[in-house]
């Protein structure tokens, strides 16, 4: 009896536990991490709108971001292994240029089709910074991370302008 | 090999989410580690537009262009995010294919120097 008691009480208390601690970790990364990015891209949003230097950056990426041979080309800038580690930590880069095109569709100065294109477009860096780290989660020994960090970065230049591609397939008909 | 990078970062990014995703190439021959590495992160944007919470740190990448899109185009957001789920697959099918040539070239390549 005793034992069947405190065999409940265990499992009911792992339970609490892990519900509290994941309720706990949400809220953390909402107060941490999501709310003070809204506030920096709503300073971003707000300094590009009211600056005229939006106009001038905005006008500059625009003439690359309403075509396809341009988004490819901002691909291909991107995915340069020598920047794409630079670029990615956070996603930062690619979330503040996001915004931007965001930004520029919502005033109707590049056209939705070029919504998804342009989605891949400034993501070929996409955890270039990480690679070590992400192999080494995944068990890899140091000789896989030697030669995986150059792969990976390597296979972006030439993945990073198909995703473009694929994406602009995809968005054919929207 | 469609299933390796197409199911499994699917699958590891839908349960585990950003950072631990990357874990689930422990079950994976060393060889593959770069390439599922590679498909996996490259997944883990095109999956907030229907699944937010995959990548909660990072969906600015999504919204930012989702709120400009929703601005024109309201009704057209849910059909953006479905199609940039189903690209995210087909690119990291050809990202993981592309990384693992690249990785074996890089491979012997060394062996043959050494």
């Amino acid at each position: 009896m005793q034992a069947l008691i405190e065999k409940i009480g265990r499992s009911v208390g792992g339970v609490v536990g892990t519900l509290f601690q994941a309720g706990r970790d949400a809220v953390d990364l909402c107060l941490k991490t999501i709310i003070p990015f809204m506030a920096f891209v709503t300073f971003v949003i707000g300094l590009i709108l009211e600056t005229g230097v939006g106009d001038a950056i905005a006008n500059g990426i625009k003439g690359f971001s309403s075509s396809l041979g341009g988004l490819m080309i901002v691909c291909i800038i991107c995915a340069i292994p020598l920047l794409s580690p630079l670029l990615g930590p956070g996603a930062v880069i690619a979330q503040i240029v996001g915004v931007l095109i965001g930004t520029e569709i919502g005033r109707g100065n590049i056209d939705v089709s070029m919504a998804l294109p342009a989605l891949f477009a400034i993501n070929p860096q996409v955890g270039c910074d990480f690679v070590p780290v992400g192999l080494a989660l995944g068990e890899a020994e140091p000789a896989t991370v030697e030669v995986g960090v150059p792969a990976v970065l390597t296979s972006r230049m030439i993945t990073g302008p198909i995703s473009v591609v694929v994406g602009y397939l995809f968005a054919l008909g929207l | 090999m469609p299933i390796r990078y197409t199911l499994l970062p699917f699958v590891a990014v839908f349960m585990l989410t950003n950072p631990v995703c990357y874990t689930f190439g422990t079950f994976l021959p060393e060889k593959h580690k770069p390439a599922f590495y590679d498909a996996a992160v490259s997944f883990v944007h095109p999956i907030t537009g229907i699944f937010p919470h995959a990548n909660g740190g990072e969906l600015f990448v999504w919204l930012g262009i989702a709120a400009g899109v929703e601005i024109v185009a309201p009704d057209m957001v849910t059909a953006l995010a479905v199609r940039y789920l189903l690209a995210g697959l087909v690119v990291i099918l050809i990202r993981g294919i592309v990384t693992d040539i690249i990785y074996s070239i890089m491979v012997s390549r060394k062996e043959s120097a050494a």
